[in-house]
């Protein structure tokens, strides 16, 4: 059950230099499961909100992706009602290059950059392409209800 | 080994009428004190390690990429007792001793005279003497002498190639984040290392059978380039990486032109960054690169030079091939499976209608959600009951069918079935299935398992200049928090 | 091997469960599409063939505490059948091998494959059951 060297220094590095709204603890009775909290961006929606996410390195890591989703309820068209995310760099794009810090940040990123163009089965997608403003009220609504420690 | 790619004939078949490229192919042991094949406690033992053996075996022999090495989990180039004591472990795990005499049996034999002359790329390096066999530090050259005085590896050129002078430089792979010796791989469209254990890893995705991307750029048909220890161009990514190490070499004796040229280019002030100092923390493998020397342009995947990944799959397009009938066969069809409870629900959603019973009502909402949960993408986007059958979602559909058909090619494989035949036979099946079921289709014809894919918002978020300062483009070689920036699909 | 925690297991075994299971004679998906926490499930059998649950379908709940897989779901049959396994008062499954000597690698699927099974066992097959759409 020995974790990978490069799991263990992500994890040194990641503590000893947290990137900026970003926080991943690891499990004390599995250091391969992360609690984490990315704060929402500044002018962004989400600003003001602690989200909780939880991260799990699976075996294949780094030739596979980590597994990342949502704890906390959140109103964005890439992210399901379970949590799930819909990025790129978790699914057909990943590369082993990339770590857990750099996913976190992308996921940080996607906080600011909402995406409801791509091929979409989903209410929120719609709403933000139907009402932009009022679906970012919402956005803020929850971010308000849900995401406040 | 018939297998081999024709590109990689030219240079050495032919050149060389003994070692690796003779008759019989016997492969040595080790090559440049590492190993053919993974060690037994290898960062990938868990993992399928489907790439082809004796390809990579004979790339190895042929200096065209680098050995299996033992990655050290820490390694400080300035603690040289450390160094030391981690050659000589290297060198007992590689079955060396310090009383074990050079001959014709040894492992040095994997160095014959006949490797120099069927290795074009190494022209210069015969005149270029090793840096760090002249120049040791104390500590090390102490320990040197001690212990392997009679067990020199020698190259063709007289370069001494010792664990010690491979491990003096080491520096660490961007993916397994172990420490190899300097005389590691580098991608050949940006230049980056990466240890051959990462390297075999890397292959065609399975749900695209695109050619692998770089894991650094994201170039398409990933490959190698190597350079062994002794090569002129060994020495001069050393001298790149440690300009201070090898000042001294260069206003002594540096012989090679080509590395003195470079060296007398080379800034005065040392501490530039070299990619062991950087502990990468937030970088995405980009190691910065010492400003005075330009980095090695691309060179093509199919030069003579580059290793690719499919070179380590020769059999890739069989695969491919297997693929790609089991997914025309799929489209032919609903899967099955879906059918079959779409089945299922009608006849649960008749016992509802034929019942007035209230005590059905738990029953029946428990099988509407079930219906959403087993179909719909998005699991409770709507929690309608019966009359909300979901529509079908565009994004992941072509993925999971390949899903499907990979899983099957695996259970075939595991039943050391004869494929084409039942690949055959499954079509056809499939195929009056699709008919027997085409009633059912409509209720079917649903399922899609995410929300919209997003491409990586990184760009844009740059652009909105929020995280901005976090967020760089992939080769901002300065960047302490670079993220990679796939290109949008 | 790592050890997946149980999120991620269950987010694994409701994709599984999307895709749909081998022949289709048994399913599940989440109760409530908007529980974080995927506890609540729901479960199909259709009844194996030359037996008395032939044709007829079964509805099931399986609840997945915070401890699974570590520990065994809670699974009870809201269509009334009578099976050895089966409390006929509540309609939990009470005994069944799968359960009782639990493993992690255990799944959903693995238990309704075990009840569908438990169906189709000699013993069981003729057993009299209750009307059809009746329900505990």
């Amino acid at each position: 059950m020995a974790l990978p060297k490069r799991i263990i220094k992500e994890t040194e590095r990641l503590m000893a230099e947290p990137a900026p709204g970003i926080q991943a603890i690891p499990h004390d009775d599995n250091l391969r499961y992360f609690d984490v909290i990315i704060s929402g961006p500044a002018q962004s929606p989400f600003e003001g909100g602690d989200f909780k996410l939880e991260l799990f390195l699976p075996e294949e890591y780094p030739m596979a992706p980590p597994k990342v989703r949502f704890l906390t309820k959140i109103y964005h068209p890439n992210i399901d009602k379970l949590g799930r995310i819909c990025l790129d760099i978790l699914k057909d794009k990943w590369s082993p290059a990339l770590q857990i810090r750099t996913v976190l940040l992308s996921i940080q990123a996607l906080l600011s950059a909402p995406n409801p163009d791509d091929p979409l089965a989903n209410d929120v997608a719609q709403h933000w392409k139907e009402n932009e403003q009022d679906a970012i009220k919402t956005a803020r609504q929850w971010t308000a209800q849900y995401a406040h420690a | 080994m018939g297998n081999s790619p024709a590109k990689h004939s030219p240079e050495h078949h032919g050149s060389s009428g003994s070692g690796a490229s003779s008759s019989a192919p016997k492969l040595p042991q080790t090559v440049d004190l590492g190993n053919l094949v993974p060690s037994p406690d290898s960062v990938y033992k868990n993992t399928p390690q489907d790439w082809d053996h004796d390809v990579v075996g004979k790339l190895i022999t042929e200096h065209r990429m680098a050995p299996f090495y033992v990655g050290l989990a820490d390694f400080d180039e300035n603690d040289y007792e450390a160094a030391a004591a981690v050659a000589s472990s290297v060198r007992a795990k590689s079955g060396l001793t310090t009383t074990d005499s050079p001959s014709a049996g040894s492992p040095a034999a994997s160095l014959s005279p006949s490797d120099a002359a069927s290795e074009p790329r190494r022209i210069g390096a015969e005149r270029t003497p090793s840096f760090s066999s002249q120049h040791p530090p104390p500590t090390l050259r102490a320990k040197r002498s001690q212990s392997m005085p009679s067990h020199l590896h020698r190259n063709q050129s007289g370069t001494q190639i010792t664990p010690e002078n491979l491990y003096r430089y080491a520096l660490e792979c961007p993916i397994c984040f172990l420490y190899y010796p300097a005389n590691i791989n580098y991608s050949r469209c940006c230049d980056q290392p990466i240890c051959t254990e990462c390297f075999v890893q890397i292959k065609r995705s399975d749900a695209t059978l695109e050619p692998a991307s770089c894991p650094f750029c994201v170039e398409t048909n990933f490959g190698i380039v190597y350079h062994a220890p002794g090569s002129a161009e060994y020495q001069m990514k050393l001298i790149q990486a440690h300009p201070e190490a090898f000042s001294s070499v260069s206003e002594n004796n540096l012989a090679s032109p080509v590395a003195a040229q470079l060296s007398a280019s080379l800034p005065n002030e040392s501490g530039l960054p070299s990619p062991s100092s950087d502990d990468g923390s937030g970088s995405l493998a980009v190691p910065p690169q010492p400003a005075p020397f330009k980095r090695r342009q691309s060179v093509s995947h199919q030069s003579a030079l580059v290793v690719t990944s499919d070179d380590l799959r020769p059999n890739w397009l069989r695969k491919q091939q297997q693929l790609a009938a089991i997914r025309a066969a799929n489209q032919r069809r609903n899967t099955l499976p879906i059918n079959a409870h779409a089945a299922a629900v009608r006849r649960t959603r008749q016992l509802y209608l034929e019942s007035d019973s209230r005590d059905l009502a738990g029953a029946a909402s428990a099988a509407a959600a079930l219906v959403e949960g087993m179909s719909q993408s998005h699991p409770g986007g709507g929690r309608h009951m019966f009359g909300g059958l979901p529509r079908a979602g565009r994004g992941s559909r072509a993925p999971r069918q390949v899903d499907v058909g990979s899983n099957y090619l695996e259970a075939m494989r595991n039943m050391g079935a004869d494929l084409e035949e039942l690949m055959m036979m499954e079509a056809i099946r499939r195929s009056l299935q699709a008919e027997a079921n085409s009633e059912a289709a409509d209720s079917a014809a649903t399922a899609s398992s995410s929300p919209p894919p997003a491409t990586t918002p990184v760009a844009t978020a740059a652009r909105a200049e929020e995280p901005a300062s976090t967020v760089q483009p992939p080769s901002a070689p300065s960047s302490s928090e670079s993220v990679h920036v796939p290109p949008t699909s | 091997m790592a050890k997946v925690p149980r999120n991620f297991r269950l987010l694994e075994e409701l994709e599984k469960g999307e895709k749909g299971i081998g022949d289709g004679t048994i399913s599940y998906g989440l109760a409530d599409g908007d529980d974080l926490m995927m506890s609540n499930w729901n479960g199909t059998i259709i009844g194996p063939g030359h037996t008395v649950h032939e044709n007829r379908i079964y509805s099931l709940k399986i609840t997945c505490g915070n401890d699974y897989p570590d520990r065994a779901p809670t699974v009870s049959f809201l269509s009334k059948v009578n099976l050895p396994a089966v409390n006929q008062k509540t309609g939990k499954v009470e005994r069944l091998a799968c359960l009782d000597s639990w493993k992690r690698s255990y799944t959903i699927e693995t238990v309704l494959a075990e009840l569908r099974r438990e169906m189709a066992n000699p013993s069981n097959k003729k057993l009299s059951q209750p009307a059809e759409g009746t329900f505990f």
